[in-house]
């Protein structure tokens, strides 16, 4: 098969892979597949892995490197030049890279939760979802246009739903998964508002990649046409871009509807596991790299703030929670920090780079958290671990290698480090040349790399931290330690693999891959949106021109340490510095996760709900009293009609009689019947009648 | 010419007439005897067969320059009417007597309303 | 032959009510009931067929036959693409509700007869070309509905009932209105041709009582058109508006939803609301084109009103049945939004959400009446649980209501999404005049923001009824029986497959909407 052919083949096998093993385990009865579902779709993902790796190598080879394009009409427009809105496939050598990373890491996870999920009710089902949630991640990987990318968007919202509330039982996933889909609805709503005003402009032309001749061609000539150039963009492509990355925004959980994200732990945590690295907070960042060459001037700087405060906010919540997970889940959040704050900044291939290279580690430090809830049963508060590290060594060691991995570590004072040193580094400088690049802004421009670079140093205590309370030390619950044990091959073998791939991800062709994709690169086209041009070094993972990473070999050291050393034995000295005047106001803050929930709980959601009851008590009693009145006040109308017929339209008829009958009996009482009477009258008559003649006669002339 | 005061004209006549009828009215009035009316009726007709005659005599033959009958006419008409209606008047007041053996009108009220 | 059949079609329900009126049991009425209805799907699918093979956008099938010579009425019926899926949508359906009433013990012959009755109404109603046969078969619906809803129905029926009659009457009275005063308007000049009622002619040549030929008919009297033209618009919109129906003229729709016995409510919302979108497209707008791209910032506003209107009172209620109904005043208010800013998208799009919404809300009208039929309540609060009771039809209801929701995949979504685009698209190609594109991006914006609102009704009633655990009272619960996971089981695959194939719609619908779009001055 001709290798072009042969890697969209593969690319869609394993886009329809996990479809498949979802649809059989779906379908299939308890009966029919229970504990098989697990190895069903574990070793169907392992093929749909085994696909995306061979369509990887092939690409690598691959002579031409423009992007392999399929097109299927899905909905026909009829009114624009297109004529359909497409469904289809896109591959290029950014498609490649992550559906590498998406089903490796899900294979993985699939794999790991054969032993998780072991002894589940619904055991069978949680496959079925998981895989259904890969088949949705994968489709945003392999979209070709904005549509499908919001289809699949969609979909990832849905089975990450199922998936976090997948113990529905519970209240708390309850809560969470809706939390979570509705806070996503949020940024779709953005997304699709985007959607629409692309739409309106290029109607059905809203093909990806942005750049290839795709959407990105046509909205120049939009944008000309208007009277505007690249370079000073119509307001309508900012809010385009800001808009789509609303969507980012939602699923990526950036600041400020990030507060589903900590809440989605309520799921198992190999949902956590796949949910936080390789899925759907990639999905955001995956978007908006999809979308980089339309994003102008103005929508990067939205996009680099937006970064630049999840980034920060995060952090500070990750120093104070107590909750495994929670650390993980707040440190996923900075993390995602960094890569849309690179984006935001023009740092586009190492922000990418870092969302594989977090993938990584970030699915093993989560694996890892799981492995020890597992053991500690369920208890997932670690001021009850402590010194966990001698019954899970295998564990403990994953952890070490991913904590140093997220913490970029490096050799002092030289360039050599583990993967998240070098997309983290990257990243960094990108954010010192946006920040030189930003004078408009003033001193408020250098928030742009001085917010990361220390934000980097407390990213590595507060996993210092994590790790020293779960692993070292002594162990402060007995009865917890005791039953603590090392889980079984299926867990902690994804746990080394991920751990191995944390470590080496830099040498793989990742980086390579995702600059040959980078817009700017592929020609002026798009040199516009780059105020971070002529940021050359960050291109090199070798070069570091800033002497912040040279001592960042050293502070790494530092913060690791002072990390290790202050919680080692447990909680005691971040107690009484938590007890400091002043300290725990702010400690109070960043624990109740800077009262987010709160403000989102009264404002956004008590007044929709108490918008809701006042609109609903509007339709019944004023909308619909409308109604009820309007017919009330017939009936009262038909009442009245009703007594005036019977009073005075009929009364007028038996007023006639009654006057007939009431005339009569006064006439009748002449009729005396008396032969006298009658001739008194004639003759009294005739006097009268003829008097009346004689003085007509005699008074008219 | 004669006096005139013995000059009778037709104002004697009606003035007669007048009189006549003012008796028959205030017996027909007055009397509950079925015959006394009758007599009274008998004085109205007879003033009307005398009005007649001296319409007659002075209006219609003075207007018309000529000999004139027909007040005399229509007076014989009135007799002869008079005779029938005092027979048919009888009549009933013999039945009037044999239903009521009485001639008092004011007990016949079975007409009244 | 296919003319026949298409009278056949819209009488073979009328045959069939007569003879469950003359069958001795209640068990036979079912069966004819059962098979006349699906003797009408057979006609109409054989219909589909044939139409598919012609794929021309004119009537095709038409009949023709002198009616009432005295006012030009002719008994004229037809199909396009326009009526169509709203045809195979009613008869499909049709047969479904059947099944849904199986259970129906009180006076089972006159239901059914009723209900077929019904059947033939709404067929009437999609099928008839002329003006005054739609409208006697528009009244011929409203009627069966009355009893239907207030013989069978809940604790308020006649109420209910009588509410539903009057309004839609009203309704009715306003399309006859318009109708007498097309008639007395126009009268000289039509009277020759003789095609005063006809809605769409088959023959593209002649005059038909649309757009250019309504003006026509006013002898270019450009005054006396305009002014009859913004009268006429606005009775016959709201004519159906109330039928669709369009906030605020909503409320009888709650009260006969929940009213209503299951099926007919199914019916209502499946095949009864899309008479009124149908009509919007085949009579309001096509007809005065002009009032309409006048008015349509009016018509958009009250669109997008109800779009959140809708959903914000669906998210306040407690009852059940009474969220779906009020997420159906939601979803109809896309059709009326993407009517009224008249791009071809938009017009594609409120007709694939009709199509969309007449699978869903069925959907979920059915799957909150098999709860209804054992817990005799709806008190979403007194739920929870009921995913881990019948996992099966826990599954069947995150389709029906997800659905509803307009999540890709499921039918909902490609209508929703398209009533969206085509509003946004309303600012660039200015088909609606110079209205400035603030204005519609703040209306597309506002519907977007309902895309919020419903996920949040959704969700929160997905999580009282159907999360958490089993609640005792449960275990009374009669199992699901393989009538009811067929009605699941069929309407949550059509909601399937039209989610992922909508060319299956647009297909038959393609030629016919380029014609009207035509008559409406639009490109496309």
């Amino acid at each position: 098969m001709e290798p072009r052919q042969l890697i969209e083949t593969l690319a869609v096998a394993a886009l329809f892979a996990p479809l498949f093993s979802a649809a059989c385990i779906i379908l299939a009865t308890r009966r029919v597949m229970f504990k098989s579902a697990g190895v069903l779709a574990t070793g169907v993902m392992a093929g749909g892995f085994v696909c995306s790796v061979v369509a990887l190598v092939t690409w690598l080879g691959l002579d031409d490197t423009s992007p392999i394009v399929t097109n299927i009409g899905w909905i026909p427009i009829p009114g624009s030049e297109a004529g359909w809105l497409y469904l289809g496939v896109l591959i290029d050598s950014l498609t490649v890279a992550i559906l590498a990373m998406v089903t490796g890491i899900s294979m993985l996870v699939h794999l790991y939760s054969i032993g998780y999920m072991d002894g589940d009710p619904r055991y069978n089902r949680f496959f079925g979802y998981l895989s259904l949630f890969t088949f949705s991640m994968l489709g945003i990987v392999l979209a070709n246009s904005l549509l499908m990318l919001f289809v699949f968007w969609e979909l990832v919202g849905l089975t990450s739903y199922l998936l976090i509330g997948f113990w529905f039982e519970k209240r708390g996933p309850q809560l969470a998964c809706k939390k979570a889909f509705v806070m996503n609805r949020i940024g779709d709503m953005g997304f699709l508002v985007g959607f629409g005003i692309l739409f309106a402009k290029l109607g059905g032309n809203i093909l990806l990649p942005a750049v290839h001749g795709g959407m990105f061609d046509a909205i120049r000539a939009a944008v000309e046409a208007e009277g505007y150039s690249m370079a000073n963009p119509p307001m309508w492509l900012t809010m385009a871009g800001i808009g789509v990355f609303f969507g980012a925004i939602g699923k990526s959980a950036q600041f400020p509807l990030h507060t589903w994200l900590p809440d989605a732990m309520e799921g198992p945590t190999p949902v956590s596991s796949i949910v936080h690295s390789a899925t759907m907070v990639a999905a955001g960042v995956y978007l908006t790299a999809r979308i980089y060459p339309i994003l102008t001037p103005g929508a990067h700087l939205f996009i680099a703030t937006i970064g630049l405060i999840t980034l920060v906010m995060a952090a500070c919540m990750a120093l104070v929670m107590t909750d495994i997970k929670r650390v993980l889940a707040y440190s996923t959040l900075s993390q995602l920090g960094y890569m849309v704050l690179g984006l935001g900044a023009g740092a586009y291939s190492f922000a990418l780079f870092h969302l594989i290279t977090h993938a990584f580690f970030k699915c093993c430090l989560f694996q890892c958290s799981g492995s020890v809830i597992h053991a500690a049963h369920h208890q997932q508060d670690m001021r009850y671990y402590g010194g966990l590290g001698r019954k899970m060594p295998i564990t403990m060691i994953c952890y070490g290698i991913c904590t140093l991995a997220i913490a970029g570590a490096s050799l002092p004072f030289t360039s050599i480090g583990i993967s998240g040193f070098y997309s983290k580094d990257g990243i960094i400088a990108g954010t010192v040349n946006y920040g030189v690049a930003m004078q408009s802004l003033g001193s408020w421009g250098n928030l742009f790399w001085i917010g990361p670079t220390v934000v980097a140093y407390i990213t590595v205590f507060y996993m210092a931290r994590s790790f020293a309370l779960t692993f070292l030390g002594e162990p402060r619950d007995k009865h917890l330690h005791e039953h603590a044990h090392e889980v079984p091959w299926t867990m902690t073998l994804p746990q080394v693999c991920l751990a191995i791939m944390a470590v080496i991800a830099a040498t793989l062709p990742f980086l390579k891959l995702i600059e040959v994709s980078e817009p700017a690169i592929g020609g002026e086209a798009v040199a516009w949106m780059q105020p971070t041009e002529a940021l050359g070094d960050a291109h090199n993972p070798g070069m570091h021109a800033t002497h912040a990473y040279l001592l960042h070999g050293l502070g790494w050291i530092i913060m690791l340490v002072l990390g290790v050393v202050m919680y080692r034995p447990g909680m005691k000295y971040a107690e009484k510095i938590a007890a400091i005047p002043g300290i725990n106001l702010l400690y109070h803050w960043a624990h109740n996760k800077f009262f987010f929930d709160e403000l989102y709980d009264t404002i956004a959601v008590g007044v929709c709900k108490l918008a809701a009851t006042i609109i609903a008590l509007i339709d019944k009693y004023l909308v619909d009293g409308m109604v009820n009145l309007a017919g009330w006040v017939t009936r009262q109308l038909a009442d009245a009609v009703g007594l005036f017929d019977q009073r005075v339209v009929d009364g007028a008829v038996n007023g006639a009689a009654a006057m007939a009958t009431s005339g009569g009996q006064i006439l009748r009482s002449t009729q005396t019947g008396r032969v006298r009477a009658y001739v008194l009258f004639l003759f009294a008559s005739a006097t009268v009648v003829t008097l009346v003649v004689v003085t007509v006669v005699l008074v008219s002339p | 010419m004669t006096h005139p005061a013995l000059d009778i004209g037709l104002t004697h006549y009606l003035l007669v007439t007048t009189t006549l009828v003012a008796a028959g009215i205030a017996t027909i009035l007055t009397k509950r005897n079925a015959i006394g009316i009758l007599i009274g009726v008998e004085l109205v007709l007879n003033a009307a067969a005398i009005n007649l005659v001296a319409y007659n005599h002075f209006a219609w033959s003075a207007g018309k320059g000529g000999p004139a009958i027909e007040g005399v006419m229509f007076t014989a008409f009135i007799i002869v009417l008079a005779a029938a209606e005092a027979a048919v008047a009888l009549a009933i007041v013999l039945n009037y007597y044999n239903n009521f053996s009485s001639v008092d009108v004011d007990q016949a009220d079975s007409l009244s309303g | 032959m296919e003319a026949s059949l298409l009278n056949w079609m819209i009488f073979t329900p009328t045959i069939g009510a007569l003879l469950c009126l003359i069958v001795p049991g209640k068990q036979q009425a079912r069966w004819v009931a059962l098979i006349s209805s699906i003797v009408t799907f057979l006609f109409s699918v054989e219909l589909v067929i044939a139409y598919y093979g012609l794929s021309a956008g004119g009537v095709q099938f038409e009949t023709a036959v002198p009616w009432i010579a005295g006012i030009n009425a002719f008994y004229r019926t037809g199909v396009d693409g326009l009526s169509m899926p709203l045809v195979l949508l009613s008869t499909a359906l049709s047969i479904l509700i059947v099944l849904a009433s199986w259970r129906i013990e009180k006076a089972t012959k006159a239901f059914m007869a009723l209900y077929l009755l019904l059947l033939t109404g709404m067929l009437g109603v999609f099928l008839s070309l002329d003006m005054f046969l739609f409208y006697v078969f528009f009244e011929i619906s409203l009627l069966p509905m009355y009893f239907l809803i207030g013989i069978w129905g809940g604790p308020r029926k006649e109420y209910a009932a009588i509410k539903f009659f009057l309004f839609t009457l009203a309704g009715s009275i306003c399309l006859l209105i318009v109708m007498l005063g097309l008639f007395f308007l126009t009268g000289k000049a039509v009277g020759a041709s003789g095609n005063t009622w006809v809605m769409v002619s088959s023959d593209p040549g002649t005059l038909t009582l649309q757009s250019e030929a309504v003006r026509a008919l006013f002898a270019m009297d450009d005054g006396a058109y305009w002014g009859f033209a913004q009268w006429a618009f606005w009775l016959t919109l709201i004519a159906f508006a109330i039928k669709l129906p369009m906030a605020p003229l909503h409320t009888w729709l709650p009260d006969a939803h929940v009213e209503a016995p299951t099926p007919i409510s199914m019916i209502l919302a499946g095949v009864l609301l899309k008479m009124g979108g149908y009509a919007l497209m085949r009579i309001t707008y096509p007809f005065f084109p002009d009032a309409a791209r006048y008015f349509w910032v009016a018509v958009a506003v009250l669109a997008v009103f109800g779009i959140l209107y809708g959903a914000m009172c669906a998210m306040a209620q407690t009852d059940w049945k009474k969220l779906v109904a009020y997420s159906s005043v939601s979803h109809m208010g896309y059709v009326t939004l993407g009517i009224a800013v008249m791009t071809r998208t938009g017009f594609d799009g409120a007709y694939y959400q009709m199509i969309g919404h007449g699978i869903s809300s069925a959907m979920m009208f059915f799957l909150v009446g098999v709860v209804y039929e054992r817990a005799h309540h709806r008190d979403l609060d007194r739920f929870g649980g009921l995913w881990l009771k019948w996992p099966g039809y826990g599954g069947w209801s995150l389709i029906g209501f997800f659905a509803g929701m307009g999540l890709p995949g499921l039918c909902g979504f490609i209508g929703e999404i398209m009533v969206l685009l085509g509003t946004f698209e309303a600012a660039a190609i200015g088909n609606v005049g110079a209205t400035s594109q603030a204005t519609v991006y703040t209306l597309g914006i506002l519907a977007a923001s309902a895309v919020v609102l419903t996920a949040g009704y959704i969700l929160w009633m997905f999580q009282r009824v159907y999360m958490g655990n089993e609640k005792p009272e449960y275990g009374e619960f009669a199992a699901l029986t393989g009538r009811e996971y067929f009605i699941m089981g069929t309407l949550g695959i059509a909601a399937l497959v039209f989610g992922i194939l909508p060319i299956l719609v647009f297909n038959l619908t393609d030629p016919t909407f380029t014609s009207i779009m035509a008559i409406l001055g639009i490109g496309g």
